[in-house]
């Protein structure tokens, strides 16, 4: 052990005179288009693979809005009625999509599911997240008959498991009229939010078991004033989505909920903003996160990646060609599924690739890298897994040290 | 469960027209002196409101109170991205009528707090790039999530008494895109009446928004933006520096009624320009309705109404691209009449006074055309479902609000679609 140590200290001092610098952490995969230009993005992708599943929307020559799947080239996944638009959200681990169908103008919609060429109905709900077990979060569409409601239409917050097939109603909190779940993480803990008391705004909720439990704000919790919502969670528990903070309560940034497993929130972190120049508003507002505690989001019209305990701007660290706007998920390989122009203007959605060299996503391939490399390394942080084997080994050294001298992205 | 008011019986009479906390004097006894004819449709409509409050389909609880939302559009149209140009930027305005019940209802326009909400559609400044934008645009830099006239997509009406007898939200900065990333140019707002701190009436109306513009179908040059493209054919057709200046507002040289843009003297007004210059040019788009170039139409459909049902188009009401361009006529302002068409199949009805727009008019004691009929260009009932929802809420039923028991307490002996 002390000999293998000592060579790759030797190794590291070695590279600390061959250093190698490089403007850029990812490249950009253009996943293409349904064939027109017209609004597309891409909310999902698959957890792990080197060439994962990436799930959005695009428009098709007929204007239509319609869900796919890219696995290398984009393929419209076809809905189960004509004439109707459809959105693809997530891709669970057996490589299944989950989305939603739907037509302009209708109460409702229609959850899908894919199972190889197959697109099964799930029921009449919304389908927006999945765990690995394929249990879906999403909403349905209710009307309540109660009191001064009498036959108003809302969302309301729901969760479909599958053995058997049961839609579950999470209900609200706080006496509101509607909510709506965008997550599920592989423990079944959903996340959403709910109207405010008077429906005047939205909470961020964390749903454990049928119990839906307000995340707070900034301003504190469980009933800090200001509005908030929760987009994604990991398996540890963390949940991200936006919240207004008590001293500027109009604007709203990326959070992370720390939250136990009774449903309490342990820490609230405000992840900021990007910079902005000329008095321009800032705000943000995070989407995704991965069990390595990854975020990434929207801030100032722009994708951000927040890492190792800093936000940067996406578009900082891709090649010239694209100007990325929002970062909707990021998988446990660092891969993000994104959208964003090209120098015309045309919109794409995209599958940003990191390069492992540079392991603290600052932009370049330095020596930095090579000490951070070893720094978590012998701190058994996953962060040293190269191969993605689930553990800290020899073999992710020899995997670095080929991310590294394979140059810049 | 909230507590549901009960009407004062201690209240006296009150003539339709009167306004909560305002006097009408002379009006006391016009709804009397015309409740001697008699409409068949209201008779009918009469039964069929007692019939369906026998227990046929459920309808809204008692209450003292009904309200009404409509857009003042029909459809608001929008840019997507700002940074080239615009034409359009996100603002919906969104009114409601509040009817205090009663043998003779009253329109209320003091005493309470009308707030709306749009559920699932809470926060624009992640979906569309307006803010980064508005000071070129407009010299002022606008906080995020805040319209131009300073309302958010939550927040509290305003009456609009002396001008009119409703409520009023205007500049709500509302994107077609739920806040799950969908496309949705139909979001419902939510809309609450309190007196007294207590909900006292409720609706759903739809805020239409679209920002589905096929400039592209012909603004297409390769390797260029269709901004850019529209821009630099400007620049070379009228010798401007446009593709330089970017972004450009086009309503700093061509006025539009719709922004409150006097535009610069000379220059054709932006419907003129627009309309004027393409009319000639639509052919080679090759589209069915060629105002679904730029109007939301392929997809969207701006119109969605009876009138669409029955099948009728754009052009129908508005005329060609060559008659809404004419340079005398003034745009936002002369606009169709229902009475137009209406008029001689309905000899015996009022319509719109002349001068005055659809969406602005009233009948019938001071109720506005749109609370019974909707918004223009979704006049019930819709070919989307989302449109049908409030009547459908009132009267069991969708299509014109012809349940007289939705704000009568007892039937009336007649019904008049008079004008006041």
């Amino acid at each position: 052990m002390v000999r293998r140590t000592n060579g790759i200290l030797a190794a590291a001092a070695c590279m600390s005179m061959t250093g190698v610098a490089s403007a850029q952490t990812y490249h950009v995969v253009d996943l293409g288009t349904l064939g027109a230009l017209g609004d597309t993005e891409a909310f999902g992708l698959s957890r792990v693979g080197v060439t994962p599943i990436v799930v959005g929307f695009a428009t098709k020559p007929d204007h239509a809005h319609r869900a796919f799947l890219s696995n290398g080239a984009i393929h419209e996944i076809s809905p189960l009625a004509p004439d109707t638009q459809s959105v693809a959200y997530a891709v669970d681990a057996l490589g299944r999509v989950v989305g939603t169908m739907y037509q302009l103008g209708e109460v409702g919609a229609r959850a899908f599911r894919t199972g190889g060429a197959v697109l099964a109905g799930l029921g009449n709900f919304t389908a927006h997240g999945v765990n690995d077990i394929g249990d879906v979060a999403g909403f349905m569409s209710i009307t309540e008959t109660a009191g001064l409601a009498g036959e108003l239409v809302f969302d309301h917050a729901c969760v479909y498991r599958g053995n058997p097939a049961t839609l579950s109603d999470l209900g609200t909190i706080g006496g509101s009229h509607w909510s709506r779940a965008y997550a599920v993480n592989n423990a079944g803990r959903v996340v959403g939010c709910s109207g405010s008391a008077n429906d005047t705004g939205s909470r961020a909720v964390v749903w454990i078991g049928s119990a839906g439990h307000d995340l707070g704000t900034f301003a504190g919790t469980p009933s800090g004033a200001g509005e908030a919502c929760a987009y994604a969670t990991n398996d540890d528990g963390i949940a991200v989505g936006y919240c207004t903070g008590a001293s500027d309560p109009g604007v709203r940034y990326a959070a992370a909920w720390w939250v136990n497993g009774s449903g309490q929130v342990t820490s609230v972190s405000n992840l900021g903003a990007l910079p902005v120049t000329g008095g321009k508003p800032t705000w943000s507002y995070a989407y995704g996160i991965n069990d390595r505690g990854a975020v990434v989001g929207q801030s100032n019209g722009r994708a951000f990646l927040f890492d190792y305990g800093r936000m940067k701007d996406v578009n900082d660290l891709i090649p010239p060609g694209w100007f990325v706007v929002s970062a909707r998920a990021i998988n446990d390989s660092d891969r993000i599924a994104a959208w964003g122009v090209n120098q015309t203007n045309e919109p794409h959605p995209l599958l940003l690739v990191p390069c492992f060299g540079d392991i603290n996503r600052d932009g370049l391939v330095s020596v930095q890298d090579i000490f951070d490399f070893l720094a978590a390394y012998f701190a058994n942080d996953l962060r040293a897994d190269m191969d993605r084997s689930g553990t800290v080994s020899v073999q992710d050294i020899f995997d670095y040290l080929g991310y590294y001298f394979s140059g810049p992205c | 469960m909230r507590d549901i008011p009960q009407i004062d019986p201690t209240m006296p009479h009150q003539p339709s027209v009167l306004q909560e906390g305002m006097p009408a004097p002379g009006r006391k006894r016009r709804w009397v002196r015309r409740g001697v004819f008699a409409s068949a449709g209201c008779v009918a409509a009469a039964l069929a409101g007692i019939l369906l409050l026998g227990g046929i389909a459920p309808l809204a609880p008692p209450s003292s109170y009904v309200v009404f939302g409509y857009n003042e559009l029909g459809m608001h149209c929008m840019n997507e991205d700002f940074s080239e140009l615009m034409i359009l930027p996100p603002f919906n305005t969104v009114r409601a009528q509040v009817i205090r019940k009663g043998v003779e209802p009253t329109i209320v326009t003091s005493g309470v707090t009308v707030r709306y909400t749009i559920p699932g559609n809470t926060h624009s400044s992640d979906k569309t790039n307006f803010w980064n934008y508005t000071q070129p645009l407009f010299g002022v830099q606008i906080p995020p999530d805040v319209g131009l006239t300073g309302n958010k997509l939550n927040g509290t009406m305003v009456n609009r008494m002396p001008t009119a007898n409703d409520w009023e939200a205007s500049g709500l900065p509302v994107t077609p895109r739920d806040d799950d990333g969908r496309e949705n140019p139909y979001p419902l707002a939510l809309i609450s009446v309190e007196r007294n701190g207590a909900v006292v009436a409720q609706t759903q109306a739809v805020v239409p928004v679209s920002w589905e513009i096929s400039c592209n179908i012909c603004h297409s040059t390769p390797g260029i933006s269709v901004g850019r493209d529209i821009l630099r054919k400007h620049d070379v057709l009228h010798a401007t520096h446009l593709e330089a200046a970017m972004p450009v507002n086009c309503s700093q040289c061509h006025s539009d009624n719709a922004l409150g843009a006097p535009g610069v003297p000379g220059v054709k007004s932006m419907s003129a320009a627009m309309h004027g210059s393409h009319a000639t040019r639509m052919a080679q788009a090759n589209l069915v309705v060629d105002c679904y170039a730029c109007h939301p139409g392929i997809r969207t459909q701006c119109q969605r109404d009876i009138h669409l049902a029955r099948g009728m188009t754009c052009s129908s009401c508005h005329g060609g691209m060559a008659a809404v361009g004419n340079v005398a006529r003034r745009p936002w302002l002369d606009e169709p009449s229902c009475g137009s068409c209406h008029q001689s199949r309905q000899p015996e009805f009022d319509f719109e006074p002349a001068g005055v727009l659809f969406k602005n008019a009233t009948g019938h004691g001071g109720v506005k055309c749109v609370t019974c009929h909707n918004s223009p260009h979704a006049i019930t009932p819709t070919i989307t479902a989302v449109d049908n929802l409030q009547s459908t809420r009132w009267q069991g039923h969708a299509g014109v609000i012809n349940t007289c028991t939705t704000c009568h307490t007892t039937p009336p002996g007649s019904f008049e679609h008079k004008r006041d």
